[in-house]
């Protein structure tokens, strides 16, 4: 127990909670105000996305070569680190808009860990907020998001509607492949 | 020594990757939505519109940048130097204005990629949109800068970045649903050809440019003031030039957003055939001139072997349907609305424009369909593509927006007046529309005299 109280200390766990809840609060202000329903599916989007960009930086100790000295099994308690990340994430932006957030967070969070193993914990966000920016024009109140060939719905996944299956395969493929990477090679 | 400190910092600072990403996300963005529309002038519009979701980068890369000393533990050796920090750090902001100025303009280069083989018309009006879109890109980077220093945390940047998205992306969903926005909202970073307007045939006005570059020049030293200066109090100066800015870009706005738009002459102008009959489109769509010529001549030789006092030439209408649908051309005129495909061609096949230039036998229509139409539309433009049919001898094959039971019915009915009968009823019909009068119009063509 204490020494999970010290982790979550030394990865600001608090502070990214108190942020994770804080942009949920500011996704049910925007739905709030927008009247537009398809909207809404965008900005839970973005609230996800900003969810997972918190959590990014906790995915890595101050010191990373310190910490793999421990004579302690650490890829079951990364593993643990990103699903219990993912768990929260989901439930406290479907507390506020439930627009596919379950499919949002596995593939956010797979993208976040995958950075976190290839690019270091503080520029992980990168990939998922540069995809995101990427496939922005296909989602309300840009554009439609396209029906079209398999990869095409798979590539623009995040903005697909809900129980699209192209779009759930591709959040659940980049879920586990993040995961696995992360939770294998820990972050760079 | 300073050019040294800038080298040194365009390739060692954020610089580089700002611009290698909006190079990269940006010609994506352009090559993979459906934004390749309106030649140059689309390009620099839609590359305006992109930046909705660009500028936020921009905002996250500067805050990246803000951290760096942060980042690498070097703020105390650093604070050991004796060199004023404006000194210090303003190479760096001129190293990601640069970067961000060159992935702007890379950006366009990139997207010029499918605009160079088709056009045909440089206009001017597309060098100060696309300068001006630089500039938005460079104040993004410096308030990034200046924000990033207040806040060096790791969770800055991305939450910058997707709260600016956030609140973008709210302010489009207005722009676009709210019909005609006001002008004040040209201060963020959003244009869209709103209004009925098509990018090649527009321009933006002086105005409108010097009211962005004086509101951009002030935040742009407004966000200097807040990152530069060592001292907490010289730092809320900064506010000055913002407000400034604001108070003096503000008169100068246009009151809603699509009076910053306007025709731009050089690309309305007529191109025509130098054979007679005459046949002339825009000088923007000058490639679709030999798609609309054989149509062109068939139909008008077909009316002036039907009809009295017929037209004699075509020309494209290229006027605004929203703000100017009333443009009546001179009577021996066909004007009819020319659509393109991204690559200048016409975008309908040869027999829908001959059909085009023959409804209401060779007349602009006098009214705009509404979303639903009623039953007073649906009798009007039916007769109007019964006189198309009868003047070409059979009815259009592929179905319009409407049910053609109606246009069946009046032109078989048609064929079977008198021959003698039939063209003065049809001549009545043009004679009508030509006047704009508010008779039934499939009265006169089949109903009882």
């Amino acid at each position: 127990m204490r020494w999970l109280v010290l982790y979550l200390r030394s990865r600001s766990v608090p502070l990214a909670l108190a942020l994770v809840a804080g942009s949920a609060l500011a996704l049910g202000w925007l739905v709030s105000v927008t009247d537009d329903a398809r909207v809404h599916d965008t900005m839970a989007l973005l609230a996800v996305l900003a969810a997972t960009a918190t959590a990014a930086p906790g995915l890595a100790g101050a010191d990373h070569d310190l910490d793999r000295t421990a004579a302690i099994a650490w890829p079951p308690r990364r593993a643990a680190h990103v699903l219990l990340a993912g768990v929260l994430i989901a439930g406290t932006v479907s507390f506020v808009h439930n627009g596919s957030v379950l499919r949002n967070v596995a593939g956010m969070g797979g993208l976040v860990a995958l950075g976190a193993a290839t690019l270091g914990a503080s520029s992980a966000p990168l990939l998922p907020i540069s995809w995101t920016l990427l496939v922005l024009p296909f989602a309300p109140p840009f554009g439609t998001p396209p029906t079209g060939p398999g990869y095409q719905v798979a590539l623009t996944w995040m903005v697909q509607p809900a129980a699209t299956g192209p779009a759930t395969g591709a959040a659940v493929l980049l879920g586990a492949a993040g995961t696995v990477a992360y939770a294998i090679r820990g972050p760079r | 020594m300073t050019g040294r400190i800038l080298r040194l910092e365009l390739r060692r600072s954020t610089a580089p990757w700002i611009a290698l990403l909006i190079v990269v996300l940006g010609a994506a963005m352009i090559y993979f939505t459906s934004g390749r529309h309106g030649l140059w002038m689309g390009l620099a519009t839609t590359q305006r519109s992109m930046l909705a979701l660009l500028w936020p980068l921009a905002l996250g890369a500067g805050a990246w940048q803000a951290a760096r000393e942060r980042r690498s533990r070097m703020i105390e050796l650093i604070a050991t130097t004796a060199r004023p920090r404006w000194r210090r750090v303003l190479p760096t902001a001129t190293a990601l204005a640069i970067g961000g100025v060159l992935g702007y303009l890379g950006m366009f280069t990139a997207g010029a990629g499918y605009v160079l083989p088709v056009a045909t018309y440089l206009p001017a009006g597309a060098v100060p949109t696309v300068l001006i879109g630089a500039l938005f890109m460079v104040i993004g980077l410096w308030l990034g800068l200046a924000i990033g220093s207040y806040l060096p945390s790791a969770l800055t940047p991305p939450l910058l970045v997707v709260a600016s998205a956030a609140v973008l992306v709210f302010v489009f969903n207005r722009l676009i649903h709210g019909g005609d926005p006001a002008g004040s909202v040209l201060f963020l970073p959003v244009l869209q050809v709103t209004n009925g307007f098509l990018p090649e045939f527009v321009t933006l006005s002086a105005r409108t440019h010097a009211a962005q570059v004086v509101w951009l020049v002030g935040l742009a030293a407004a966000a200097l003031l807040a990152f530069a200066p060592a001292a907490r109090r010289v730092r809320i100066l900064a506010l000055v030039p913002a407000l400034a800015g604001a108070a003096l870009a503000a008169p100068l706005q246009p009151p809603v957003l699509s009076a910053s738009f306007t025709y731009d002459r050089a690309a309305v102008a007529l191109v025509c055939t130098p054979d007679r009959p005459r046949v002339c489109v825009t000088r923007a769509h000058e490639t679709a001139l030999a798609d609309l010529r054989d149509p062109a001549h068939e139909a008008l030789r077909i009316m002036a072997a039907k009809l009295p006092d017929a037209p004699t030439s075509v020309v494209e209408d290229y006027h605004n349907q929203v703000t100017d649908p009333s443009y009546q051309p001179p009577p021996d005129t066909v004007a009819i609305r020319l659509e393109v495909t991204p690559s200048g061609r016409a975008l309908l096949p040869a027999r829908v424009i001959l059909f085009d230039v023959l409804d209401g036998a060779g007349t602009p229509g006098c009214y705009v369909t509404s979303r639903r139409p009623t039953e007073f539309d649906r009798r009007y433009y039916s007769a109007r593509l019964a006189a198309a049919a009868w003047l070409l001898g059979s009815m259009p094959d592929s179905p319009p927006a409407f049910d053609l039971s109606l246009a069946q019915q009046a032109f078989t009915t048609l064929r079977g007046l008198p021959a003698g009968e039939q063209r003065a009823r049809v001549a009545a019909l043009r004679q009508a529309e030509l006047a704009c009068d508010d008779r039934d119009r499939l009265d006169i063509l089949v109903g009882a005299r």
